[in-house]
C-alpha cells in the first residue's frame, strides 16, 4: 500500500490544478450558453416574423382572390354588356366591400391584428375588352408596410396614380362579360 | 497514468453519493460536455424553426404563385373569347390561340381548337360551333414554373342562325291570298317591309309553288328547279333565284328525366310554379288555366319509355294564358296549344323566352308572344323545334286559323309545317314541305339575320364547360 501514498504537497497541488480547470471550463460553458441563448432568442424573433409573414402572405392571398371572384361574378350573366372594374353598388372601394361584413359586403379582410387600418385592397383596371386588372394587398407588418401603399400614422392609403400597385401579393388577369 | 492519479479517481468515484450533482463542477469536463449538448440542442431547435419558417413561407408563396397562375390563365381564355367574339363567323378556323398581349407576373401557354360539327340550341335559332381552349398560366415564367395551373373550357360560338328566312322547305307552296313580307322587331313601329326572303331546297320542279299569292321580297329555288305561279295573279317583288339550299344543322335536344305525376287539373284556374321544382312529368290540362313560370330551367316532359311509349305532352286548352317570367326550356314529347281553330294566350316577361323541344308534331295556336297582349318578347324569344325524332308522324302548326297570332320561330325537323292566321318571325322546314294555309300571313323578323352571327349581350359566346385541368 506504501506506494499509493500520496504526499500532502502533492495532494494540495492536484487540488489547485483542479481548481482551476472547473472556473476556466465554467466561463467557457457559460458563454457558450449565453452565445447559444442570444443566437436562439435572435432566430427565435426572425421565425416569428418569417412565420408572420408566410401567414400575412396567405391570407393577403386569399383577400385576393376574394375579390378577383366577385369582379369575375359581377361580369357575368345577362346584364354584363362591357366589363367593368367599378366596385360593388354602395360600396366606394374594392376595399370597402372587403371589409363589410354585412351580407352586401365580402365578409372582411383578414390581416391582423387591425386589417381595417392595417390591410389594403386595390383594383386596378386598365384597357377596354377584355379589362385587365390588378388586385393588390397592401399591408402593415412590424410597422413596416408591404406594398406600394401610403401610411399615414393612422391607417393604410391609396398613394394613387400607380398602376398596378407593387405588392407582394399581386393578382393580374383579364376580364370579358362571362355568360353559362 | 500516475499511480496517485488513480487512487485519487476511484477515491473520487467512490465518494460521488456524497456530493449529489456537486461532481459536475468539481471535475474537468464534466461541465463543458452538457454544456455542449444543451448548445447543440439549442443549435438544433433554432434550425428546426428556421425550416419550419421557411417551409411555411414557401407553402404561402406557392398558394400565391397557384392562384396567380390560374389568374393569369383565366385572363388568357378571356382574351381569346374577346377575340372570337370579333370575328364569330371563322370560329371553326380558330385551330391556333391568338397571339397573347403582354401579361405582367408570368407567362401562358395555349392550344385550342373547334369540336366537330355545329348544332342548334336555344332561342332564336342559333347556330353554334363549340371551341375548346386550353390554357396553363405560369409564374413567374415557363422556364421554372413555381406556379403553375391549366384550365379547359368548351364555349359555344354563335355563328349564325338558322332563322334567316321568312319561309324554307323543300317545297314551298304558298296558297291563296298568302302574304310574306318583312318588319324588324326591333323598330317595331317601322311599316312593313318588302326584304322577306323565302327559299326552297328541292332539286326537282316546281320548289316553289304560288296560288294567287305575295312575295314582298325574294324567292330563291335550288339548282334544277323552279318558281311556278299556278294561279294568278302572283307577285314576287325582288329577285328571283338560284341558291343552294343552306345547311341546317342538327337541333340538339336537352336530355333528362322526368319525374312525377301528371298535371291534369287547375284549381282555381290559376297555377304559379318555380321552373326549378316543377314538380310534374307533363301537362294535360282540358280546362283553361292560367299557369306562369316563374324562374329559369329546364322542364323535361319527354318520356323515357321506349319500349312502351306512353307521350308526355305539353297540353294548354284554347282559353288559357301562359305567363312566363324567365329563361324556360321545355322538352316533350308533343306540344299541344289550343285546339284545331283557338289556342292559349302566351306572354313573356321582360328578359324572358320559351323554348319548346319537342320529339313529334307541334301545334301552337292561340296569341303567342304578341306586344299587343302584353309580352315583352321578341320573335327571337319564343322557339318551337318540332319534329326532332325525325319519325314521318304529324305536322307543325304555328299561329291560329282564325287570325290567331304567332311572334316567334318555329322549326319542323321531319314533317309538314303548315302556317295559319298571322306569323311574325321566321318558319323553317328541313326536309319536307312548308305549305301555306289560305290568307295566311308571314312578316318575316330580318333582325332575326343578325342574331346569330353577331355576338352580342343576347347572343353571347357561352361557357359550356370549365375545369381545372
Amino acid at each position: 500500500m506504501a506506494h499509493l501514498v500520496i504526499s500532502s504537497a502533492s495532494a494540495r497541488m492536484l487540488s489547485r490544478r483542479r481548481a482551476g480547470f472547473v472556473l476556466s471550463e465554467f466561463l467557457v460553458s457559460a458563454a457558450l450558453l449565453l452565445m447559444a441563448t442570444l443566437a436562439l432568442l435572435t432566430e427565435g424573433s426572425a421565425h416569428l416574423t418569417l412565420t408572420e409573414h408566410a401567414r400575412n402572405v396567405s391570407l393577403a392571398t386569399n383577400d385576393a382572390v376574394r375579390t378577383l371572384e366577385q369582379l369575375r361574378q359581377q361580369n357575368s350573366g345577362t346584364g354584363c354588356s362591357a366589363p367593368s372594374a367599378a366596385p360593388p353598388v354602395g360600396f366606394a372601394t374594392w376595399d370597402a366591400w372587403l371589409g363589410d361584413t354585412t351580407g352586401t359586403g365580402g365578409g372582411g379582410k383578414s390581416i391582423q391584428p387591425d386589417p381595417l387600418t392595417q390591410e389594403l385592397v386595390l383594383v386596378r383596371p386598365a384597357g377596354a375588352n377584355p379589362l385587365q386588372v390588378t388586385v393588390s394587398v397592401c399591408w402593415r407588418h412590424r410597422n413596416r408596410t408591404l406594398g406600394g401603399c401610403g401610411w399615414d400614422g393612422a391607417q393604410l392609403t391609396d398613394l394613387g396614380g400607380i398602376t398596378p400597385v407593387p405588392s407582394p401579393v399581386m393578382l393580374f388577369t383579364r376580364i370579358t362579360c362571362q355568360y353559362d | 497514468m500516475p499511480k496517485e492519479v488513480v487512487v485519487e479517481h476511484i477515491r473520487d468515484l467512490t465518494s460521488r453519493r456524497h456530493q449529489g450533482l456537486g461532481f459536475l463542477f468539481t471535475r474537468r469536463g464534466f461541465l463543458l460536455l452538457p454544456v455542449l449538448v444543451v448548445t447543440g440542442g439549442l443549435v438544433l431547435l433554432g434550425a428546426e424553426g428556421l425550416l419550419r419558417s421557411q417551409l411555411e413561407l414557401v407553402a404561402a408563396e406557392r398558394l400565391l404563385a397557384k392562384h396567380q397562375a390560374l389568374a393569369l390563365a383565366e385572363g388568357r381564355l378571356d382574351e381569346i373569347v374577346t377575340a372570337i367574339a370579333a370575328d364569330p363567323v371563322t370560329a371553326s378556323q380558330w385551330t391556333s390561340c391568338p397571339p397573347p398581349s403582354a401579361a405582367t407576373l408570368g407567362t401562358t401557354t395555349c392550344t385550342m381548337g373547334p369540336l366537330s360539327g355545329t348544332f342548334v340550341d336555344g332561342p332564336g335559332g342559333v347556330i353554334k360551333q363549340e371551341v375548346q381552349i386550353t390554357v396553363s398560366g405560369l409564374v413567374p415564367d415557363a422556364v421554372n414554373p413555381q406556379g403553375r395551373q391549366t384550365v379547359e373550357v368548351v364555349v359555344a360560338v354563335p355563328v349564325g342562325t338558322i332563322f334567316d328566312k321568312g319561309a324554307y322547305g323543300n317545297f314551298v307552296t304558298l296558297n291563296e291570298g298568302t302574304r310574306v313580307d318583312s318588319y324588324d322587331s326591333s323598330t317595331p313601329l317601322a311599316p312593313p317591309g318588302s326584304s322577306a326572303t323565302i327559299q326552297s331546297g328541292a332539286t326537282s320542279s316546281n320548289g316553289i309553288a304560288l296560288f294567287r299569292s305575295q312575295v314582298f321580297g325574294d324567292a330563291f329555288v335550288a339548282p334544277g328547279s323552279s318558281i311556278v305561279c299556278y294561279f294568278e295573279p302572283c307577285v314576287i317583288t325582288g329577285v328571283q333565284g338560284i341558291a343552294s339550299p343552306p345547311t341546317i344543322p342538327p337541333v340538339r335536344m336537352l336530355t333528362g328525366t322526368p319525374s312525377g305525376p301528371a298535371l291534369t287539373s287547375c284549381p282555381g284556374g290559376a297555377l304559379t310554379f318555380d321552373v326549378s321544382s316543377f314538380p310534374y312529368s307533363n301537362i294535360k290540362l282540358s280546362e283553361p288555366c292560367d299557369i306562369t313560370f316563374n324562374g329559369d330551367g329546364t322542364l323535361f316532359f319527354q318520356t323515357t319509355n321506349r319500349v312502351l311509349p306512353l307521350l308526355n305532352y305539353f297540353t294548354l286548352p284554347a282559353g288559357s294564358r301562359l305567363t312566363v317570367n324567365g329563361r324556360v326550356q321545355v322538352v316533350a314529347d308533343k306540344l299541344y296549344f289550343g285546339d284545331d281553330f283557338n289556342g292559349p294566350t302566351v306572354v313573356l316577361g321582360a328578359d324572358a323566352s320559351f323554348t319548346a323541344y319537342t320529339r313529334y308534331q307541334s301545334r301552337v295556336r292561340g296569341d303567342i308572344n304578341n306586344p299587343a297582349s302584353g309580352s315583352l318578347g321578341r320573335p327571337r324569344d319564343f322557339t318551337v323545334y318540332a319534329g326532332l325524332s325525325g319519325a314521318p308522324l304529324g305536322e307543325a302548326i304555328p299561329a291560329s286559323r282564325t287570325g290567331g297570332t304567332y311572334y316567334g320561330t318555329f322549326f319542323e325537323g321531319s314533317r309538314l309545317l303548315l302556317p295559319t292566321g298571322q306569323t311574325f318571325g321566321s318558319l323553317i322546314a328541313r326536309s319536307n314541305s312548308f305549305i301555306s294555309n289560305s290568307w295566311s300571313q308571314i312578316h318575316q323578323d330580318l333582325s332575326l339575320k343578325n342574331e346569330g352571327a353577331v355576338v352580342s349581350p343576347t347572343n353571347p359566346i357561352r361557357r359550356r364547360s370549365w375545369r381545372i385541368l
